[in-house]
C-alpha cells in the first residue's frame, strides 16, 4: 500500500485558489476551511491538504481496488505540530509531509517507504524513473510501468518477474516516485 | 439543449486545463479527463466550478465523484438541467 503526492508551489500559489471559496468548498471540509483561513500562509496550508488527501486516496484506492472517484472531500486531515493523518471512512494513513520553499511531497504506506522528488528539467520521465531505481536497485536494463484498469502503477524488471507497487505524481517543474522499502 | 451543444460546452470549457492536446483531436463522449486530457485532479475541481457557471447549475459532491468522462459529465448536466 503506497501513495505520494507532489505540488510545485509556484505553480500552485498562482491559482491563488486559497480565495476561492466555492473551490474551498469542493474539496475540503469546514475545519479544514478555518485551518485554511487561519493560516499565515493560506494557500500552502491548501496545498498542504491537498497533497495528504491525494497521496491517502492513491493509497486508499490501491489498498481497497476502488474504482476512481473525484472526491477529495471525502478525506478528512488532521494536521498539527505532532500530527498528519488521513482519515477515509474507517482508515487512517498517517502522512509523511516535505515542504520546501517550492513544493511539498506527501507520501503514506503501511511500513517504511523509500520517495524522492525530482526536478523534471525537460529530461524525459523514464529517465528520471530510470535514475531512482538505479539508486535502489544498481544498473537496470529494462523498466517497465504499467498500469491496471483503474490507473493504478507498477513497475517491473528484467531481473524480476514479479510487479512491485510504486506512486508516481507529477505536478509543473516537479515528478516524484515512492515505493515501498520491503520491494527493494 | 442538445447533446452536441452541451459537449461542445464541455469542451471549451475543459481547453485551457489540458495537458494532453491530441486528447482534444478526438474528443467524444468515452474521453477521458485524467488519462486521455491528463487534466490535472485539482484543475479537475475547477471544470466543476466551470461547468457550474456555463449551465447554471449546482454539482453536488456526489455527482462530482463520478466526473471523469466528457460522457459522465454531460449526463449530470442532463439530470441538472431537467430539475431546474
Amino acid at each position: 500500500m503506497i501513495g505520494n503526492d507532489v505540488i510545485d508551489l509556484r505553480l500552485a500559489r498562482a491559482g491563488r485558489k486559497s480565495e476561492n471559496f466555492r473551490y474551498l468548498k469542493k474539496v475540503c471540509c469546514a475545519c479544514e476551511i478555518q485551518q485554511i483561513q487561519d493560516s499565515r500562509d493560506p494557500e500552502l496550508m491548501l496545498w498542504t491538504f491537498w497533497a495528504m488527501k491525494e497521496s491517502a486516496y492513491k493509497a486508499h484506492q490501491r489498498s481497497c481496488s476502488l474504482t476512481r472517484k473525484l472526491n477529495p472531500i471525502a478525506f478528512k486531515c488532521f494536521l498539527d505540530t505532532d500530527t498528519s493523518k488521513v482519515k477515509i471512512e474507517d482508515s487512517i494513513y498517517q502522512i509523511d509531509l516535505a515542504i520546501t520553499s517550492e513544493y511539498i511531497h506527501s507520501s503514506t504506506g503501511s511500513g517504511q517507504i523509500v520517495w524522492k522528488v525530482y526536478r523534471n528539467d525537460k529530461k524525459p520521465y523514464t529517465t528520471l524513473l530510470r535514475s531512482f531505481l538505479y539508486g535502489l536497485h544498481g544498473e537496470i536494463s529494462h523498466i517497465e510501468i504499467k498500469k491496471g484498469a483503474t490507473g493504478i502503477p507498477a513497475y517491473s524488471m528484467e531481473a524480476s518477474l514479479r510487479d512491485k507497487p510504486i506512486s508516481i505524481s507529477h505536478h509543473g517543474a516537479f515528478t516524484a516516485f515512492a515505493i515501498p522499502l520491503i520491494n527493494c | 439543449m442538445s447533446e452536441t451543444e452541451i459537449i461542445l460546452k464541455i469542451k471549451k470549457i475543459v481547453e485551457p486545463y489540458v495537458q494532453r492536446l491530441e486528447g482534444l483531436n478526438n474528443f467524444r463522449e468515452e474521453t477521458d479527463f485524467l488519462k486521455d486530457l491528463q487534466i490535472n485532479s485539482a484543475n479537475l475541481v475547477d471544470v466543476v466550478l466551470d461547468v457550474e457557471d456555463e449551465f447554471n447549475i449546482e454539482i453536488d459532491n456526489e455527482s462530482m465523484e463520478g466526473m471523469l468522462t466528457v460522457g459522465d459529465a454531460k449526463q449530470i448536466i442532463q439530470r441538472k438541467l431537467n430539475t431546474n
